[in-house]
Formats: structure tokens, C-alpha cells, sequence
């Protein structure tokens, strides 16, 4: 009874504070909003990403606009022509990751069985995007080779038994490749969602922003234990007949439902207002929900029991948040980081926190997909509140 | 005088409080440190991916298909480690299981060969052959990577089957029948060996890839150091400016007052405090980060001015807020508050180009923004300081604007 008293009370306080309120509803809401536009797409969007292609054909002949046709028929390319001479300076300006220069006599050498040589120019600023579409200019030349060696073959062996070679050989080269291909390759993501309503930029930042304000929020909450203790309110609470822990039980409880609540209110934004797949499995989020927010609770305490007063607990909140946030994964897909800080990523709550919500909203998936990582982060929160324990002083 | 020494209290106190250290220092060093390793793999227009991990079932049941993944685990990259696989595959049986190891993240991508992918290629009146690719959805770049490397290889693979079924038909077309066509498939057999062996040799049109608009060495850290120290500037400047509402608050301010010292020589003593203190803080860490971590900030002229208008617009809008704020409390939440915001949406955190027209137009409002773009201008263009003089301009004007601003406020609090 009186444990749930103290929570309550550490509820309405923290709730009625109106910093409380910017800081961890509308700053994280702005922080979601603004880096999901940076990433790129926001909102239920049906069409695949795509990336733009600048191109400046100076050969115009048909291979070069075989070529053409095969980068424009990438469904991850947007390519836009531009005049000969302005490809270099619209990369530069940032334009576009890259623009591909097809320089004249491109046709021509080709066909005379010499190679030849394009060149694509990449920004400097935007060199992630410049590699997959160098990938994508890379197997649109494939095609054209692809072409090239089937008519080159065909008019080796004629050659060899004595044969005259068509005229029109590129041209039945390029009919045999669209008709009687062997191959095809069809790409689909591992998903259990309906339709393919991946929101690309706020999948990222909504999960994102909640791994990291809600460490801000807690680790604010642990330093209030400190707040009291300078202010002898702690000690005063103490000579009450209240035990010890329910003392730290009220407040860890107190901490952990607003934890909750912040967590609970910026995941119906998220899925509300920017169309986030979070209602996938709602017994799912609600045990990673659980599972993170006492993570991120008992993480909250052990801050403050760490740190000497609350100023330094202050000081050390912002480098802990965002360090944990950056280094987990929370502002940006763990996939383009290094391997070796994939696997640093790994030691860390957050990390688990953005791969159990990121198995709901992006994989489609159930609670006993998200059970390791609830289990994980329920781990970090008894190892946290161990150390806990055993350095903090009351006095 | 009395200005003098009542700026340099400030910046003392300052820089011997630890707390104020750890913010204006070790946190944007460390932070941009963290961020450059993220994307450590980008600098000198390396390939940043490699290495990403990938299933391979081969369920062909001709010989091609191991040939079509010992092409794929050739693939290599230059990377800031050299010379690195593209792909890590794992081989697999079976299509479910790596299809749950996508699922559960292990993976960024699975690629199934079918069994009829040999018979496929060696006869056209085959069936086609569907090559399966399964990617994590949590992915962003590296499923795009997977699919045209897989699309390429492909190509390689058809054009020799395709290139038989040409010669036959052209063949056939010219010589209907004789002693021409008997010799044919013999003489399609040595052509297409042939092009086996010097597949991977023989390609002819060659791709050369150069980065754009650098003229230096280029340093992904040349955009994260000067964010993460305009982003941890603000918060100094604003604790610098709300020490005034602080000594109110604590009664050393209306003590102040008594002695014969002016207030505005106490408000310009404060305020020069804070500036000299923003003034340190970039020098510090220009020099720390340049010189320990490398980073080019680029022409020293444009980097000196540039840190003293960012300052000055940064102080400024400190002084406005604590020229207005009820108390220190106010001021506190609200310089935060302005501190995070601008941040964000300035591009502190991540580039601002992605975003669309009206939150870019937001986004130039920011003291942040013209700070950042100045800087990047700097850096990673290695422009001179001509370039950036629209920016240096910009931050003193809003400087000029927020202390102009600033004394009505500081007016009506002290001199009364």
C-alpha cells in the first residue's frame, strides 16, 4: 500500500512538471518527425524507394540507349537526363548521388569487339546511396554485356563453320534476352505484414526516439534519489517506519509506470499520426514495452548510483543517453555500421530494445519472436539493479 | 576594468567546474567520435558495407549453381579495412531455415537457387529458373545490394546460353541444311568454353568510379565535429547567459548592484564571460579534434570566424531567453529546450538535405543550419573562406538582432 503510494506520488510529480512534458513527449514527437524525414519517406508508402540517377548520353546510339532502357527499368532508379555538359557540377551540387557519363564512341567500340570505358561521378556527401546506385549502374551494364556476349557468340561460331553473320544480330541478340531469358530473380522481404505498408523513415526514428527519451526520462527519475538524499529527504523518509526498500521500491515502481506511460503515449503518436505498423501484435509490444521500460528503469537507478550528487548524474545523463542510442542503434539502421560495432551493439539494452520493437513494426512477427530479446532486456534490468544495491548510499 | 574581471570569474568558474567540462568538451569529442566510427566506412568514397552476412541454399542439381556462389563469394570491396568480401555467406539446406534467420535478424538476406537451375541455363526449351532472394525488412541499403549483385551474376550466367540459342538459330537460318549444321553444336561448344574462361577477364565495358567535389582526403568526421560542437556549444552558451538569472536568484546579483560598479558593465562582463568561454570551448575543441582525431576543419580564417559568429548568434539567443525567462528555472528549460529543437532540425544529428521543402525552410531559420553548412563548406569542400561568407554574415546579424532584442528585457530586470 504504501509502496504504491510513494509510486503515485512520484507519478504526479513528474507528470505535472512542465519540462517533464517538453522533454519527453514533444521533443522526442519533434526528434521522430524531423530525423524520419531525414532518412528518407515518411508515412504508409506503397512505392520502393528509389534513388536518382543523373545521365548524360554524348553517344546516342541504340546500345547506349539499350543501356538506357535497362536503367530505367531498375524499379530502384529515377533517371533523370541532363545536358552533356553539367554532370559533373549537379553531382557536385549534391544533385544526386551519382550521374553516369556515357561518353561518345560508346556504341561504336563496343560493336568492333573493344572495350570501352564510362565513368560515374559520386558525391562526396551522400556516398551510402552512391554505392547502391553504383550497384544498380553496374548491372544495368551487365545487361548490355549480356547482349553484347550473346551476339558475340553466336557470330564466333558462325564465323568458325564459314557462316555469313546477320546484319541485325544486335538487334535479335537484344529479342532473344527479352523472350527466352533463363534466369529471373524476384527479391521479397521476410515479412508477415499485410501489403508492404513499411513506413522507411519513421520505422526508424519511432522506435528510435522511444529506445533513447525514455532513458532520459529515467535516468532523470534516478537522479531525484539523489536530489532527496542532498536535500536529507531521504534520510527524514528513512527514520519513518518505512522500510528501505519500500522506500527505493516506491520510487523504481514510480519511475517504471511513468517510464510506461511515456512509452505508451509516443507509440500511439507513432502509430496514429505517422501510420507506424506498432499494432501489429499488441501482446507482443506489450511485453517488449514492459520488458524495456524496466531496462531502461533499473539503468535510471544505477546512473544514480553511480554518480556522487545530481548534478553529476545530470552531466552524465546526455553522454550516457545518447552514446547507449547511437552505439544500439536507435538513430540509425545498425546495418551501416562497421561489423565490429554491430557486435559492440549487442552488449547494449538499447540494441535489443530497437530489434524486439523493429521485429513487430517492420518483420510482422508475434510474442515468441520477441521473447530472447524481452528476456534479454529483463536480464540487463536485474544485473542493473544488482549493482544497484550494492553501491548505492543512503546517507 | 570591472568588466574584465568579472568576465574572466566566469570563465574560471567555468572551466574548473567538471560537470560544465564534461559538457563542453568530452561529450561532443566522444559523441562525434562514436558517430565517425559508425560510419567510419565511408571516408575516401570506400564502399561503407561489406561483410553483410548471407544464406545460400544451392538446391541446384547440376554443377552450374555452385559455380553461380563461389562467383558471389568472390566479390570483394574496398573498404577503410582494404580489400574485404562483400558478402559473408552462410551455406544452408534448407529455404525455411534461412528464411527464419532472416526472420530473426541473423541475416541481412537468404538467396535460394532452385534445382532446376543448371537445366535451365543448358537447354532454353527448359523451364525458367526463378532465383528466390529473401531480405530483412529492418534493412535499408543492403537488401538493394544483394539484388543487383545476384542480377549481375545472373547476366553472366544466360548470355552463354543465350548466346548458343543465337548461333543456332542464325545458323539455321543461313545454312537450312548441309554439312555446315552437322559441325555446328561441335563448333558452339568451343566458342561458348571459350567464353567461360575469359568471363571474368573479358569485361569490356569498364566502370570508372571517381567521388565528387573532393579535393582533400574525406573525413566523415568533418560533418559530425562541428555538429556535435555547435550542438554542445548552444548548451554552454545558454548555461553561460543564465548564470545572470542564477546570481538574481542566489542575491550575489542585487549585491553586485550596491557597489559602484554600472549595471551594464555587470551584464557586459557576464555576457563577454560567456563569450569568451564559447570562444574557448570551439578552440579547444578545433585543436583536440584536429589534432588527435585528424579532423581537416579547413581554412583557418573561415574556421576562426565562423566559431566567433556562431558563438555570437548562439549567445545571443542566450541572452534573449534570459532577458525574458521568469527565473533560472524558465530560462534552463527553455535554453534546452531551443538547444534539442534547433539541434534536430539543423541537422546536428543527421544531414538536413533529405528533408522536404517546408521543414528545410525551418530548418534555415536555424542558427545551427548556417553554423553547420558553413563548417561542412569548410571541411569536406576544403572551400576558402569567400565561400562561407554568407553564413558569417548570417550568425552576426542574428547575434546583432538577439542582443538588441536582449535589452529591453535586461533593461526593465535591472535597472530599475
Amino acid at each position: 500500500m504504501k509502496l504504491l503510494t510513494l509510486a503515485l506520488t512520484y507519478l504526479k510529480q513528474t507528470f505535472s512538471s512542465r519540462s517533464v512534458l517538453i522533454f519527453s513527449l514533444l521533443m522526442p514527437l519533434l526528434f521522430t518527425v524531423v530525423l524520419g524525414f531525414a532518412m528518407q519517406g515518411m508515412g504508409p508508402d506503397d512505392s520502393p524507394r528509389q534513388w536518382t540517377l543523373l545521365l548524360a548520353d554524348e553517344d546516342r546510339s541504340p546500345l547506349s540507349a539499350a543501356l538506357t532502357r535497362q536503367l530505367e527499368d531498375d524499379p530502384a532508379l529515377e533517371v533523370v537526363r541532363v545536358p552533356d555538359g553539367e554532370l559533373a557540377s549537379r553531382v557536385d551540387a549534391g544533385e544526386a548521388p551519382a550521374g553516369l557519363l556515357v561518353p561518345d564512341g560508346f556504341g561504336a567500340a563496343l560493336l568492333d569487339g573493344q572495350s570501352f570505358e564510362v565513368h560515374l561521378y559520386r558525391s562526396a556527401k551522400q556516398v551510402m546511396d552512391a554505392q547502391v546506385v553504383e550497384e544498380s549502374v553496374q548491372a544495368a551494364l551487365a545487361s548490355v554485356e549480356g547482349i553484347l556476349d550473346t551476339r558475340e557468340i553466336a557470330a564466333h561460331t558462325l564465323q568458325n563453320l564459314g557462316m555469313p553473320i546477320p546484319a541485325e544480330s544486335l538487334e535479335d541478340a537484344a529479342h532473344l534476352w527479352e523472350t527466352e531469358a533463363p534466369l529471373e530473380v524476384r527479391a521479397a522481404p521476410v515479412t508477415r505484414l499485410k501489403g508492404t505498408q513499411i513506413p522507411i523513415g519513421a520505422a526508424q526514428s519511432s522506435p528510435g526516439m522511444a529506445v533513447m527519451y525514455v532513458l532520459f526520462l529515467t535516468i532523470g527519475g534516478g537522479s531525484t534519489l539523489l536530489v532527496e538524499r542532498e536535500r536529507g529527504t531521504l534520510r527524514r523518509l528513512l527514520v519513518m517506519p518505512l522500510h528501505k526498500a519500500t522506500l527505493v521500491g516506491g520510487k523504481l515502481l514510480g519511475i517504471y509506470l511513468s517510464a510506461l506511460a511515456q512509452l505508451a503515449l509516443l507509440i500511439l503518436f507513432g502509430r496514429f499520426a505517422l501510420g507506424v505498423n506498432w499494432g501489429q501484435s499488441p501482446a507482443a509490444l506489450t511485453l517488449m514495452v514492459l520488458a524495456y521500460a524496466f531496462a531502461a528503469t533499473a539503468l535510471g537507478i544505477l546512473v544514480a548510483a553511480l554518480a556522487r550528487t545530481s548534478a553529476q548524474a545530470d552531466g552524465l545523463s546526455t553522454l550516457t543517453v545518447m552514446a547507449l542510442s547511437a552505439l544500439g542503434g536507435a538513430w540509425w539502421p545498425i546495418e551501416i555500421v562497421p561489423p565490429w560495432m554491430q557486435s559492440l551493439a549487442k552488449a547494449l539494452p538499447t540494441y535489443w530494445g530497437m530489434q524486439g520493437f523493429q521485429d513487430i513494426i517492420s518483420r510482422g512477427l508475434g510474442v515468441s519472436a520477441v521473447l530472447p530479446e524481452a528476456g534479454i532486456l529483463l536480464g540487463f534490468g536485474a544485473l542493473f539493479l544488482g549493482i544497484e544495491l550494492w553501491r548505492f548510499r543512503w546517507e | 576594468m570591472r568588466l574584465t574581471s568579472i568576465a574572466l570569474k566566469d570563465i574560471l568558474t567555468r572551466f574548473r567546474d567538471r560537470r560544465a567540462l564534461l559538457y563542453m568538451l568530452v561529450a561532443p569529442l566522444l559523441i562525434a567520435l562514436i558517430m565517425g566510427a559508425a560510419f567510419s566506412g565511408q571516408n575516401n568514397g570506400d564502399s561503407p558495407i561489406y561483410a553483410i552476412p548471407v544464406a545460400v541454399v544451392n538446391a541446384d542439381e547440376g554443377d552450374l549453381g555452385q559455380t553461380f556462389v563461389d562467383v558471389l563469394t568472390d566479390i570483394a570491396v574496398d573498404t577503410a579495412e582494404g580489400k574485404q568480401p562483400l558478402f559473408a555467406l552462410t551455406a544452408l539446406d534448407d529455404p525455411q531455415a534461412a528464411r527464419a534467420g532472416v526472420e530473426s535478424g541473423d541475416f541481412r538476406g537468404a538467396l535460394i537457387l532452385p534445382p532446376n537451375f543448371s537445366a535451365a541455363l543448358q537447354s532454353l526449351d527448359a523451364p525458367r529458373a526463378r532465383i528466390r532472394l529473401l531480405t530483412d525488412p529492418t534493412a535499408r541499403i543492403s537488401p538493394f545490394i544483394l539484388e543487383s549483385v545476384v542480377r549481375r551474376i545472373a547476366l553472366g550466367f544466360e548470355s552463354a546460353a543465350l548466346g548458343g540459342q543465337l548461333a543456332v538459330t542464325q545458323a539455321t537460318t543461313a545454312a537450312r541444311q548441309g554439312p555446315a549444321l552437322a559441325a555446328l553444336p561441335e563448333a558452339l561448344a568451343a566458342v561458348q568454353a571459350d567464353f567461360a574462361v575469359a568471363d571474368a577477364a573479358r569485361q569490356r565495358i569498364r566502370l570508372e568510379s571517381r567521388v565528387m567535389g573532393v579535393t582533400q582526403e574525406f573525413d566523415i568526421m568533418g560533418y559530425f565535429m562541428p555538429s556535435m560542437a555547435i550542438f554542445f556549444l548552444m548548451f554552454a552558451m545558454f548555461a553561460g547567459t543564465r548564470s545572470i538569472l542564477e546570481e538574481e536568484k542566489q542575491g550575489t546579483l542585487p549585491r553586485l548592484m550596491t557597489t559602484p560598479t554600472h549595471p551594464s558593465e555587470i551584464l557586459l562582463g557576464k555576457i563577454g564571460g560567456t563569450l569568451l568561454t564559447g570562444l574557448l570551448q570551439m578552440a579547444v575543441l578545433v585543436l583536440v579534434s584536429g589534432l588527435v582525431f585528424g579532423v581537416q576543419w579547413g581554412a583557418p580564417s573561415g574556421v576562426a570566424l565562423l566559431s566567433l559568429g556562431t558563438v555570437t548568434a548562439a549567445a545571443g539567443l542566450g541572452a534573449l531567453v534570459a532577458a525574458f525567462a521568469r527565473d533560472d528555472n524558465q530560462a534552463g528549460i527553455l535554453g534546452t529546450f531551443i538547444s534539442l529543437a534547433f539541434a534536430v532540425l539543423g541537422g546536428n544529428f543527421l544531414p538536413a538535405r533529405n528533408l522536404p521543402p517546408w521543414l528545410d525552410g525551418l530548418s534555415k531559420l536555424t542558427l545551427n543550419r548556417w553554423a553547420l553548412d558553413g563548417f561542412i563548406a569548410l571541411s569536406l569542400d576544403a572551400a576558402p573562406l569567400s565561400a562561407v561568407w554568407p553564413n558569417i554574415a548570417v550568425l552576426f546579424g542574428l547575434g546583432a538582432v538577439f542582443f538588441l532584442l536582449a535589452l529591453p528585457g535586461f533593461r526593465r530586470r535591472f535597472v530599475r
